[in-house]
């Protein structure tokens, strides 16, 4: 009974978050102030009735477990990752490859605006396969998304085309990966062993699937609002040179290195900024002056993270405190929970919008104490379990509109959420229905 | 403020001495396709754009009986609504058509080109236009688009095209938006009867939202006209 009472104030502390989500106000205080209210309740439910989850822990080594090692072993596993793909991310930036390759495409494409919108949103998926971040995003929004619009499409196409061509490209980001691939190391640590080679194949599908599913529903929305033609001004921008064509490889080098070469993804990034630099000409000046554009790009990356940061690390804390959480949820819902391959496939594609704010089929919201039930549950292969709860993950997290970079659009394009979210909503729903059912069909014979 | 008030009136003193060929080398330094276009054929372009403007700024009052844009719009059966829409980022938006019958003019800029005005003594603001001319000038350009999706086929600023790329035997055309925009503003100046270019509006209005902005692009054009590109376009022509 004790369990039943404090899983469905838990429960009813999703419906708080989401609020708190769509309220606007900021993650990491959110994610701290839910860790502690979890593990309050989970310690105060242990002290009436004893939970395996508590064994043998005194209530420091609980405290200690959720507010000291999670974001240790987050720090350990993931931030050097962030830290080193957001230094890439600001090279592609300061050598003009990501704006040199947008240009191109548009001079490719011409004045088709739908072209020209496919082109844009298939080069940028491809950055954001390395890149990540607002800072990144931001960069390319504010060369991408006046194009979109001076290409007379609607600013709540172009915004929603933008931002799901970003999510598109997610799919197959290797630092995302590492992040959520912790929180499975969390869940059960022998799921540590799967490795981002071992995803890709299904990032890649995941990242067409998406690609295609925001260019139709994009077409359609372009169908229904029609290309305008606009008289528009804007403030002169500082032309930049074109970046060599050689060093336009440099945006897919990370991936290519990882998954050909089985370089490690920091000395991955590392070889493929290099590379950028060198053949953008940016490693001339004499030895102090190239340690000096090293470490302010590096600083500049850290920058354009640090909001992430810290969110990721009260994140952590929070995955923690899902662990100890689980027993309640596994009381409540365990029972629904179905064990089959195909069951839980149908229910993950079903329930994909729960994805949306931050929600209970999120990894990077409230998902962790669900993922925590579903391992508990029955002895799933990993190679099945990750690509279930990324694509319900990523495909409504990066449309969302607590996602940080989304919510700048807003502010950008003064877009009104209600007419974004009748793009966005469907399409993260569509995607993730599509992709649970491919991961049935990929992997679902390795369920036993 | 005062700073502000000087360099507004400087501005469009300056701006006003600038000939439609150098407003039309500023249009092209917005086209996507600028690189892919010499500078010889830009200067083809642009003439070629004001002539077509010119040119169905005449046929349209001829055809429709009306010389004034709302009559021409009455005509027609467009709907002329004014709009709320706002700025994004650096670009503010002063007028849009939409097809196939919507024309929106844009209140905010000229909200704010008012509040402008009325800061300024009545001498200075004596030398700008009237905050009510502006939005006949808006849908004269606006009106324009209208007539390039009805006359798409045979159009200048819809037949001209540029060859982006080929392969195979396969070959992408593409026509260049900017031609529009040039031939839009042609069209407007004829209707309306003005004296200067109405690519000033893009200084004037983009001035209410940010008068660093504005200063930009007043900038830019200035440098073309010091260049002499429209001159030396208007010599190579004769």
């Amino acid at each position: 009974m004790v369990n039943v009472i404090i899983g469905i104030i838990m429960i009813l502390s999703f419906f708080g978050m989401i609020w708190y989500c769509v309220k606007g106000y900021n993650l990491m205080v959110g994610f701290f102030v839910m860790s502690v209210f979890w593990v309050a309740l989970a310690l105060i439910g242990n002290a009436i009735v004893p939970t395996e989850a508590m064994k043998d822990k005194t209530v420091i080594d609980v405290l200690t477990n959720v507010f000291q090692t999670g974001p240790e072993n987050y720090g350990k596993s993931i931030l050097v990752n962030v830290f080193f793909g957001a230094f890439f991310g600001r090279v592609l930036m300061d050598t003009g490859i990501a704006s040199t390759l947008i240009r191109k495409v548009v001079e490719l494409g011409g004045d088709k605006p739908r072209i020209t919108m496919t082109l844009l949103c298939v080069v940028t998926a491809l950055i954001f396969t390395s890149m990540t971040g607002i800072g990144p995003v931001i960069s390319i929004a504010v060369i991408v998304l006046p194009i979109l619009l001076s290409l007379g499409i609607s600013a709540p196409v172009a915004l929603f085309s933008f931002m799901g061509s970003i999510m598109a490209g997610i799919f197959a980001n290797i630092v995302n990966f590492k992040q959520y691939q912790a929180i499975f190391a969390t869940a059960n640590p022998d799921y540590a062993s799967y490795d981002y080679n071992s995803y890709f194949s299904f990032g890649v599908i995941a990242m067409v699937v998406a690609l295609v599913v925001v260019l139709v529903v994009a077409n359609i929305s372009l169908k229904r609002k029609k290309v305008s033609h606009a008289w528009a001004a804007s403030a002169n921008t500082e032309a930049v040179a074109d970046a060599p064509a050689i060093s336009w490889i440099s945006v897919l080098l990370p991936v290519i290195l990882v998954v050909a070469f089985n370089v490690p993804i920091i000395l991955a990034f590392v070889i493929a900024a290099l590379y950028a630099l060198l053949t953008c000409r940016k490693l001339s000046g004499g030895f102090g002056e190239i340690c000096r554009n090293l470490a302010k790009l590096f600083a500049d990356g850290a920058v354009d993270v640090a909001p992430m940061v810290g969110f990721l690390l009260t994140l952590s804390m929070f995955n923690n405190a899902a662990n100890f959480a689980a027993t309640y949820f596994k009381t409540l819902i365990g029972g629904f929970i179905p064990t089959s391959a195909l069951l839980i496939c149908l229910i993950f594609a079903i329930l994909t919008p729960l994805g949306f704010f931050r929600g209970p089929m999120n990894l990077v919201g409230c998902g962790a104490a669900i993922l925590a039930v579903v391992v508990g549950i029955a002895s799933w292969p990993v190679q099945f379990l990750y690509p279930l709860f990324a694509v319900t993950t990523i495909a409504p997290q990066h449309l969302d509109i607590t996602q940080s970079w989304v919510a700048w659009g807003f502010g950008y394009t003064k877009v009104n959420t209600k007419d974004y979210m009748k793009m966005s909503i469907p399409t993260g729903w569509i995607v993730g229905a599509i992709l649970c059912i491919s991961v049935f069909f990929l992997y679902g014979g390795l369920v036993h | 403020m005062n700073s502000n008030r000087i360099s507004l009136n400087q501005m469009i003193t300056d701006l006003l001495q600038i000939d439609d060929v150098s407003w039309g080398y500023y249009a092209f330094t917005r086209e996507l396709l600028r690189d892919r276009i010499s500078d010889n054929q830009k200067r083809e372009m642009i003439l070629r754009s004001i002539q077509c403007g010119e040119a169905y700024a005449d046929r349209v009052i001829q055809e429709t009986g009306r010389d004034t844009p709302r009559g021409i719009a009455e005509y027609f059966q467009l709907r002329v609504e004014s709009s709320n829409l706002t700025m994004t980022g650096k670009r503010a938006l002063f007028a849009q058509y939409t097809p196939p019958d919507l024309i929106e003019i844009l209140s905010e800029p000229i909200e704010k080109y008012r509040a402008v005005l009325a800061g300024l003594s009545q001498e200075e603001a004596a030398l700008l236009p009237k905050a009510e001319e502006l939005s006949d000038i808006l849908l004269g350009h606006e009106l324009f688009h209208f007539l390039e999706d009805r006359h798409e086929n045979e159009i200048y600023t819809r037949t001209e095209k540029i060859l982006l790329w080929r392969i195979f035997g396969f070959r992408n055309y593409s026509s260049i938006s900017v031609l529009g925009e040039i031939a839009g503003m042609a069209f407007s100046k004829k209707l309306n009867h003005l004296p200067y270019s109405p690519f000033l509006l893009d200084v004037l209005l983009y001035f209410g939202y940010n008068p660093e902005g504005a200063k930009s692009i007043y900038q830019s054009v200035i440098d073309i006209g010091v260049e002499g590109l429209g001159e030396k376009c208007l010599k190579a022509n004769h």
